[in-house]
């Protein structure tokens, strides 16, 4: 098919169906939890109860996948930067925790916060809230029963100079060995076998770069530990200057 | 949850996408609200907030080609129907992208991005009320406009102690700027970016820094801003300004159209632009900057009647220098022809929605007179002259409505624009013999008697400035000097072109000491321009200059 007559202007034609896609979507999320109230009895194991927590989740991940989208393309385009405020760490977590709270509910997670009252760090609120969101939907997919997500000051050595370290583990099977041994390198690979795992790490990498300060950059990290009942839980860290 | 707080207040939902707002509504009512309302945009929001007061607002920035959120918000607060007791969140789809925080009349209370899940929003909401709670006495100073018991209250807060520390410092910083008081600002700012980088301290700093004339120290700051976020209008519109300082205007411009393409729905800033590139001479992007600023004047708060009679003003000069420039276009009559009824539409409304204001009114008939004429439709100029002469007649006759002489002198100055100079001479010479006692109108009338030039010429006059401006800005001063006096022969009285003469001069005498000839061609400009009176806004650059072309002729004289 050839494209005759005028180029059609992608910038608009992206912003118009995000902003008609997050409509769609608030109200599907919306009338998921109604639907969730509707059925309030039944419990966690009734077939209705595990569809409701599918379209939660699922739900979550377009919205997810919609915001990578559109950052990345603003990024790339140089229409959008990054927006640097201090931001109160226990307040801002309690936010990213609050978008998923049917989901905590419907499965039956248990989303611990470990944040000392009162710390704060300065960062663009919501590109790294679109780090945490994404790293949260993989969490609450490949957990057991736990998350635990904490922010503070790193103490390591090989960490000195940075001003905040945020948390994320879960108590599943952990990180699959081929993801920790390319997790140096976070680039988009041409393999997209494992859905937007990848994309989702790139865009966790760019964004952390974005961030810069005391001339250190912005990481991510991964590895497997400890977590809860697991000894080899999923652990993600994001290190901020 | 303060299920109680919700309770009590009433809620405002705009939004044009019916389901969401149905939607919000439900998670408003299981939050404990019992009265909400909702607007489907924010002409409907400005209503429904003029009928009754709304403690909480909710509204949708993008609109489809409707008032934007920002807008709504801007209007609200300019009519005063939304207090800073009140609480206004921003809802988008994505990050906004017309975000502000530097100004506090203009800043919403928060930002939600869509989708918003009942848990997201009574998270967000506690806390906003929390906050508004605690700093209820701040706020209210600032609803009576008490900004200085705003400011010692913040103080107050801050030395008890207070978690909400970051608002008490961003408000009390606005609150100095906004009484003048830059030093306290400026430390506020500065203590905040101490080994921190936050962009409202910085943007706030760079707006003390212009403020106290800085301009080249607050470009820098803005430069580094937009370094790092493209997207933030405001720091466009405030380094136009700082570029204005410095009389950069063709940056100035350029700052300001890239505020305007990010977002272009903001009258004020349309409105800037336009004036600028009139100042400039670009008269293409003027007449588009004014069309766009048109049409967002209807029913804006913020609509005047000049912004009307300009875009007249400015399509007639873009016809005249068209015919001029282009004789042979084949598109030329139609050109003109649109663009004369594009004038005609905008003069009309005018004249409806001024209609209770004879000296608009007749401005309006004048001016579409004068686009008429140069549009070659004589007949409909005439029929036009004679409106506008009726409307002075029906205003003389009647001794409680007088029109002001500067609309008449105004008139004159239109008859002399489309050549009919013994009706303008009749004009003054009768506004001279009723104002006998008025030596600013005297002074003006002189001027127009000694300076009756026609449209045409003026146009010349003011290329010939603008060539001027151009060649100055790439430092080949003897040939901006030609255009200038190429200019000043034309329209001798014209203030900033004398003023741009005389720049070019001090600049050129830096480098070589001048001739005669054009220090006498100085000395008669600086006579020409003795006449601007001190509340003139380019005083101050008149005595600037006038002190130092006297110290350049009186050195070069001595070497």
């Amino acid at each position: 098919m050839s494209n005759q007559g005028q180029p059609i202007d992608f910038a608009f034609v992206m912003a118009s169906s995000v902003h008609d896609m997050k409509n769609s979507l608030s109200l599907l999320l919306h009338s998921i939890d109604e639907l969730a109230v509707l059925l309030p009895d039944i419990d966690a194991n009734h077939p209705a109860s595990h569809r409701i927590s599918t379209l939660q989740y699922e739900a979550s991940r377009v919205n997810n996948d919609l915001v990578q989208l559109l950052t990345l393309y603003k990024l790339e385009n140089s229409v959008a930067g990054i927006t640097l405020d201090e931001h109160d760490l226990d307040d801002f977590l309690l936010e990213q925790l609050a978008r998923y709270e049917p989901l905590f509910q419907s499965r039956g997670v248990d989303c611990q916060i470990q944040c000392e009252e009162g710390l704060a760090a300065v960062f663009d609120r919501d590109l790294v809230s679109g780090i945490i969101n994404n790293v949260l939907a993989n969490a609450i997919r490949y957990c057991k029963q736990t998350i635990v997500v904490s922010a503070r000051v790193p103490d390591a050595a090989d960490d000195a100079g940075y001003g905040l370290l945020i948390t994320i583990a879960d108590d599943g099977t952990g990180f699959p060995g081929e993801m920790l041994d390319a997790a140096d390198e976070f680039h988009l690979s041409s393999d997209f076998r494992s859905g937007s795992t990848h994309l989702g790490l790139y865009f966790a990498d760019r964004i952390a770069k974005l961030h810069s300060g005391h001339s250190l950059t912005g990481k991510v990290r991964l590895s497997n530990g400890q977590v809860g009942a697991s000894s080899s839980g999923a652990v993600f860290e994001l290190l901020l200057p | 949850m303060f299920f109680r707080a919700y309770e009590r207040k009433k809620f405002l939902i705009v939004d044009d996408f019916d389901s969401f707002v149905i939607s919000l509504k439900q998670m408003l009512r299981s939050m404990g609200a019992s009265d909400v309302h909702s607007a489907r945009n924010g002409d409907e929001a400005i209503e429904a907030c003029l009928s009754r007061h709304h403690d909480v607002v909710f509204c949708d920035y993008n609109m489809g080609d409707r008032k934007n959120g920002q807008q709504v918000l801007e209007e609200l607060r300019h009519r005063k129907l939304l207090r800073h007791t009140d609480i206004f969140c921003m809802i988008s789809a994505e990050a906004s992208s017309d975000m502000v925080f530097g100004a506090l009349e203009y800043s919403p209370d928060a930002y939600i991005t869509k989708p918003i899940t009942r848990a997201l929003l009574a998270n967000r909401m506690d806390k906003l009320i929390e906050l508004k709670d605690s700093v209820l006495d701040i706020n209210k100073a600032i609803d009576l406009e008490d900004y200085s018991k705003a400011i010692s209250l913040c103080a107050k807060h801050l030395r008890i102690g207070s978690k909400f520390k970051v608002w008490l410092y961003k408000t009390q910083a606005n609150l100095f700027y906004m009484v003048g008081d830059y030093q306290h600002a400026k430390k506020i700012y500065n203590d905040i970016l101490k080994g921190r980088d936050i962009d409202w301290a910085r943007l706030g700093l760079a707006r003390v820094l212009l403020a106290e004339g800085n301009a080249a120290e607050a470009e820098a700051e803005f430069e580094f801003l937009l370094q790092k976020n493209p997207q933030l209008v405001e720091a466009y519109d405030l380094k136009a300004e700082a570029h204005r300082q410095q009389k950069q205007y063709k940056l100035a411009q350029q700052s300001l159209m890239a505020a305007t393409a990010i977002s272009p729905m903001a009258l004020t800033r349309q409105r800037k632009l336009a004036e600028l590139s009139v100042d400039i001479g670009d008269l293409e992007q003027a007449m588009s900057a004014y069309k766009q600023a048109v049409k967002l004047s209807d029913k804006s708060c913020l609509e005047n009647s000049d912004t009307y009679l300009q875009y007249a003003q400015v399509i007639a000069d873009v016809t005249t220098k068209k015919a001029m420039e282009t004789p042979d276009d084949p598109n030329l009559q139609r050109d003109t022809d649109l663009m004369l009824k594009e004038a005609s539409q905008a003069l009309d409304r005018t004249r409806r929605r001024y209609a209770h204001d004879p000296g608009v009114v007749m401005r309006a008939h004048m001016a579409e007179a004068r686009n008429c004429q140069v549009a070659g439709k004589e007949h409909r100029a005439s029929d036009a002259l004679e409106k506008a002469q009726a409307v002075v007649e029906k205003a003389t006759a009647n001794p409680e409505a007088t029109l002001d002489p500067i609309v008449l002198l105004d008139m004159a100055q239109s008859l002399f624009d489309i050549g009919r100079n013994e009706e303008g001479d009749a004009l003054l010479k009768r506004l001279a013999e009723t104002n006998a006692d008025n030596p600013a109108v005297l002074q003006k009338i002189n001027e127009l008697i000694e300076e009756p030039v026609s449209m045409k010429e003026k146009l010349i006059a003011r290329e010939r400035n603008k060539n001027g401006i151009q060649a100055y800005e790439q430092n080949r001063f003897a040939e901006a000097i030609s255009y200038f006096e190429e200019a000043i022969a034309i329209t001798p009285l014209q203030v900033g072109l004398n003023l741009n003469f005389i720049q070019a001069l001090v600049k050129m005498a830096s480098e070589k000491p001048l001739d005669k000839r054009l220090v006498e061609a100085g000395r008669s400009s600086l006579q020409a321009l003795s006449r601007i009176d001190a509340s003139d806004k380019q005083y101050k650059r008149f005595i600037h200059l006038q002190e130092r072309f006297n110290k350049v002729t009186s050195s070069g004289a001595s070497a």
